[in-house]
């Protein structure tokens, strides 16, 4: 018996940031005056998904502080914490990660130049923090990028479970140095791990893949800063316990140049997968011309081989691709691997992406009147699923067709070798793959990628969202059309099953957030 | 004009007629009630009396009587609205039954009499009922369904006609337009706002305190209107339980009428289709973190309504009765019950809320397992949902499962969670298959044997078309045409791709 109510929220409710919950599966923040596409971002454990946080200022607290934000909303978009806090003004969120019990989140202080991890209880309770101070020039600027970037894909903090987080950074000295992290949920350190070298090198480390016992990382070594040329990569993997070196893995061969993108873990099988493309030698020295295919390395925990593994286009993949698809992998194209995952059947399955080096008629019609910006871009096309069975043996090739899409490749990275074109078009979110997730019981796995629809046929949104699945054990594929046309828009990772879509509506000044299910 | 009175006079004995039909229909296959419009010339009026009440409202800032008239601009909309998508059941067996409990109300109380009253069935599962000024209540099938007596019916009556004496609903719109003419008020939130520093603390200060003072008031009025309406109740000889039973009724009522778990499996087990294990799980579905409960209650500062145990103890001293009161169902309720119970399925399939009108099927086809409506409710929700994941509204259709919603309902939303469409295009084949036969005429089974033949690619556009004649039924004819778009739009595509082939 309740008088229909028309309040008079509506008079001021503008001039406030108020969040409207929908439902359990949309989340709309409306009164917000800029929107970075990184203020909203995923906590995601071993490929699953635990929950998102959004991020934004409320006011200006005074002079100095501004009054924050920050919500935590569970796996269905629900919000079950909200911490409001003030600190000083232009403090960015670099990322946010859960545990299992509690939540890290890293923010950039840029007066104190500072980069600060604060440490959340489930029940959103303050249990300690630890700050990197007198940041570097350069590790600002890089934060800073981190911070204003839209693609938000990459990640400081790394769920290390009951060993609390794991976080990535980079220190100057002598060069800039890689430094692994672990802190507990009370903010302390308790160990800290590096390349172990001592001479002066330029390192960047990429966290691939973090568990509760291992982390594996790659270091990449430049002898001068900029350097694009005589990087040396290696991979290390590190007690998470202890920060103890366990195995550095050796991908050398005589034969073939390794190169990898990436690992993975097989928590089941307690595997580390490293994958990626390899090439011939010529002279003792690897050319990069020759493109062989792509490798499967398979370690046990303590970096022994179980199997390593070799797919040639030219061999096993050649007989395996249908004819009628052939056409599709011609032209020279390459592939970056973005995710091998292992299912609970004992089959593997590689997600790739095909991409080639092109000149670009922008760059050089920027060059022409006088402007910068590279003669190169990246055509980026179609996905690829590579199956293979419980023996590593290939049994399918999948080409999950899609249109093709350019990436301008930024100035002076023109001449980069063909194996290393792919992290970069990776690092500047280039690529049309989004993410892979796998379900709980680690029976299927859900790949996500964007597809841009040129036609002017298409009413609303241009763009496509592919997904890829398993279904009756086959590479089966189903694609979502947007209706709708935000300012901008990106794809989070989701549940299985599912995809998470954030757009931004300027106009409106508002985001929303929403769960949309894969019809797989 | 026809006086109240005699208007439900005249009502009776066509009432007498229809009951005896759907009583006999219903135990084979339920025909929704249908015809019930509101005459086109009483809706005008409404919609002409609620857009310019006649109420003083005595305001005197620009600003204020713009808002005040805004308002009175809304509520003739949504009634406007609520009619046109026929929602507002009149002249139908339930309707008239309220009207019969009103008009015993009316004859009871001499203060009444001159008033008119407009009294209508919402087509809505939620448990409400609505004053919306100018003598125009609605009464909502959800709250039909909780109630257990004519009783209850009659109490909910009497507190909704109460705010009408009352003036809470005018009384309330004024306070709430006065608002916008409030200088001090509109200063105060221009101050905030400009603020450099504390601006959203300083709006989120003042908003809440007038909201506060606002959700006092309307509790107050509560108070009243339970106060006045035990009065009239209590005149026209009604048994002080039914008071008691409605306000338990309220304070026990929750979104889901029946809380009941269900074997999901054994309704859908066809011949024809194999169900997974599987796909009755919801390991993937459960929120990683505990839910923060705190964060969705609303504080009792901003509660419209007080609390049911106090309004319980107020109508209490009101009737001073102390001992505990028990409810008794009454004979005229249990009659219309059946009705209602169909009735609520038909609106949430036409409110496009499948799941839970599969929920309540199920819940009747324990007791009526043949029962072809039914059935068709069964199948006409798997391809519901089966269309929602086709075009992408999914996420409108089927709500995660949720530690609040009943065992049972979680099990569908499970299900559908874990089907693509594919899947359901399959069950639904089987399960048409198995349930549904031509030989009804009715249009819910002429609609769902369409789809089947759709599916199957075994249907023209001329045929499609016959359809869309044959149909009567608003809301199935408008599911029959959005199909027939599709068919002319696939024709279009294939023709497209065809002419690209040989390109």
């Amino acid at each position: 018996m309740k008088i229909k109510i028309l309040t008079m929220l509506s008079l001021s409710l503008l001039m406030l940031v108020a969040t409207v919950s929908v439902n359990g599966q949309s989340k709309e923040i409306t009164g917000l005056r800029k929107v970075r596409m990184n203020a909203i971002g995923t906590m995601m454990d071993k490929g699953h998904v635990k929950g998102y946080y959004a991020y934004y200022m409320l006011e200006k607290a005074d002079k100095k502080n501004t009054h924050y934000m920050l919500e935590v909303m569970d796996n269905n978009l629900k919000t079950t914490h909200s911490v409001d806090f003030v600190k000083p003004k232009n403090t960015y969120l670099l990322d946010g990660e859960f545990n299992g019990t509690h939540f890290c989140f890293a923010f950039l202080n840029q007066k104190l130049k500072m980069a600060e991890y604060e440490i959340y209880d489930s029940e959103g309770k303050a249990t300690g923090s630890y700050q990197v101070k007198d940041l570097s020039a350069a590790e600002m600027q890089m934060y800073y990028i981190m911070a204003q970037s839209e693609t938000g894909n990459q990640s400081l903090i790394y769920s290390a479970l009951e060993n609390g987080f794991l976080i990535n950074r980079t220190e100057k000295n002598k060069g800039y140095k890689f430094i692994l992290e672990q802190l507990d949920n009370t903010g302390k350190v308790n160990w800290a791990a590096n390349s172990g070298i001592k001479d002066k090198s330029y390192e960047a480390g990429d966290v691939y893949s973090v568990n509760g016992e291992f982390a594996v990382a790659s270091i990449t070594i430049r002898p001068k800063m900029l350097s694009t040329k005589g990087f040396t990569t290696f991979i290390n993997v590190y007690n998470v316990a202890k920060g103890d070196l366990i195995a550095k893995l050796d991908l050398k061969s005589n034969i073939n140049y390794l190169a990898p993108s990436g690992a993975s873990f097989s928590e089941k099988d307690n595997e580390i997968m490293i994958y990626g493309e390899y090439f011939g030698m010529k002279g003792g020295k690897p050319d990069m011309k020759d493109k062989k295919g792509f490798f499967v390395n398979i370690y046990d925990n303590e970096g022994n081989v179980k199997s390593e593994n070799l797919s040639s286009w030219q061999g096993e993949i050649a007989k395996k691709v249908p004819t009628n698809q052939k056409g599709r992998m011609e032209g020279g194209r390459s592939i970056f691997i973005h995710k091998m995952v292992k299912t609970s059947d004992g089959n593997y399955y590689v997600v790739a992406e095909q991409y080639k080096k092109n000149v670009s008629g922008l760059g050089v019609a920027s060059r022409a009147l006088g402007g910068g910006g590279s003669l190169a871009k990246i055509d980026v096309f179609n996905m690829m699923i590579f199956s293979f069975d419980k023996d590593m043996k290939l049994t399918d090739v999948s080409i999950l067709e899609k249109n093709k899409s350019a990436f301008q490749l930024p100035e002076g990275y023109g001449t980069v070798s063909t194996e290393k074109l792919g992290y970069i078009v990776k690092a500047y979110g280039g690529f049309d793959y989004t993410y892979t997730t796998m379900t709980n019981d680690d029976s299927n796995f859900n790949t996500i990628y964007l597809d841009y629809n040129r036609g002017k046929e298409n009413k609303g949104s241009r763009f496509t969202v592919g997904a890829i699945g398993l279904s009756d054990g086959k590479v089966t594929e189903s694609k979502i059309k947007l209706t709708t046309q935000p300012f901008s828009f990106t794809t989070l990772p989701a549940k299985p099953g599912y995809i998470t879509i954030f757009e931004y509506f300027k106009k409106e000044k508002k985001v929303s957030l929403r769960l949309e299910k894969l019809d797989l | 004009m026809k006086s109240i009175k005699q208007l439900l006079k005249l009502s009776l004995f066509g009432l007498f007629l229809l009951k005896t039909q759907i009583g006999i229909s219903q135990k084979n296959n339920y025909k929704p009630i249908s015809g019930y419009e509101v005459h086109k010339d009483t809706i005008s009026r409404i919609i002409s009396s609620l857009k310019t009440p006649a109420y003083d409202h005595r305001l005197e800032r620009k600003k204020a009587i713009t808002k005040f008239e805004e308002i009175c601009q809304e509520r003739s909309n949504y009634i406007k609205n609520l009619n046109d998508a026929g929602l507002i059941m009149t002249g139908d067996t339930i309707t008239n039954w309220i009207n019969e409990v009103l008009f015993r109300l009316v004859e009871a109380n001499p203060m009444l009499q001159e008033l008119n009253y407009k009294v209508y069935t919402h087509r809505s599962s939620i448990c409400n009922a609505y004053n919306i000024g100018e003598g125009v209540i609605l009464i909502n099938l959800g709250l039909l369904m909780s109630i257990d007596s004519e009783e209850e019916l009659a109490f909910v009556l009497a507190h909704e006609i109460s705010h009408d004496i009352l003036k809470h609903v005018m009384e309330s719109t004024k306070e709430q337009s006065a608002l916008y003419g409030d200088k001090d008020y509109l200063k105060s939130l221009k101050k905030a706002s400009k603020l450099e520093y504390g601006a959203y603390t300083e709006l989120e200060r003042i908003l809440l305190a007038v909201m506060s003072n606002k959700m006092l008031h309307s509790r107050g009025n509560e108070y009243l209107a339970d106060s006045l309406g035990f009065e009239l109740y209590s005149k026209a000889d009604y048994d002080f339980f039914g008071a008691i039973g409605l306000l338990e009724v309220l304070d026990s009522s929750d979104y889901f009428i029946y809380d009941f778990d269900i074997d999901l499996k054994q309704y859908l087990t066809t011949e024809g289709f194999e169900l997974n294990d599987e796909w009755f799980s919801n390991e993937d579905l459960d929120p990683i973190w505990s839910k923060m409960e705190h964060l969705y209650e609303i504080p009792d500062s901003l509660k419209t309504h007080p609390g049911c145990d106090e309004r319980i103890a107020s109508v209490k001293r009101i009737a001073k009765i102390k001992e505990e009161v028990k409810v008794k169902k009454t004979g005229s309720y249990i009659e219309y019950e059946g009705i209602i119970k169909f009735e609520l399925i038909q609106s949430l399939i036409e409110d496009s809320r499948p799941v839970e009108a599969m929920y309540y099927a199920v819940k009747l086809l324990e007791l009526e397992p043949e029962n072809t409506y039914l059935h068709c409710v069964m199948a006409n929700s798997i391809l519901e949902i089966h269309d929602a994941l086709k075009n992408m509204e999914f996420r409108w259709y089927v709500p995660f499962p949720d530690e609040s919603f009943p065992l049972g309902y979680n099990k569908i939303l499970s299900f559908f969670h874990n089907m693509n469409s594919k899947k359901l295009q399959s069950l639904f084949l089987a399960y048409v298959s198995q349930h549904i036969t031509d030989s009804d005429s009715d249009d819910f089974v002429t609609y769902v044997q369409f789809r089947k033949r759709y599916f199957k690619n075994e249907i023209t556009l001329d045929q499609i078309i016959e359809y869309e004649d044959e149909i009567k039924n608003t809301y199935f004819k408008q599911k029959v045409e959005v199909q027939k778009e599709n068919y002319s739009k696939n024709k279009l595509d294939n023709l497209k791709n065809d002419s690209k082939t040989k390109k």
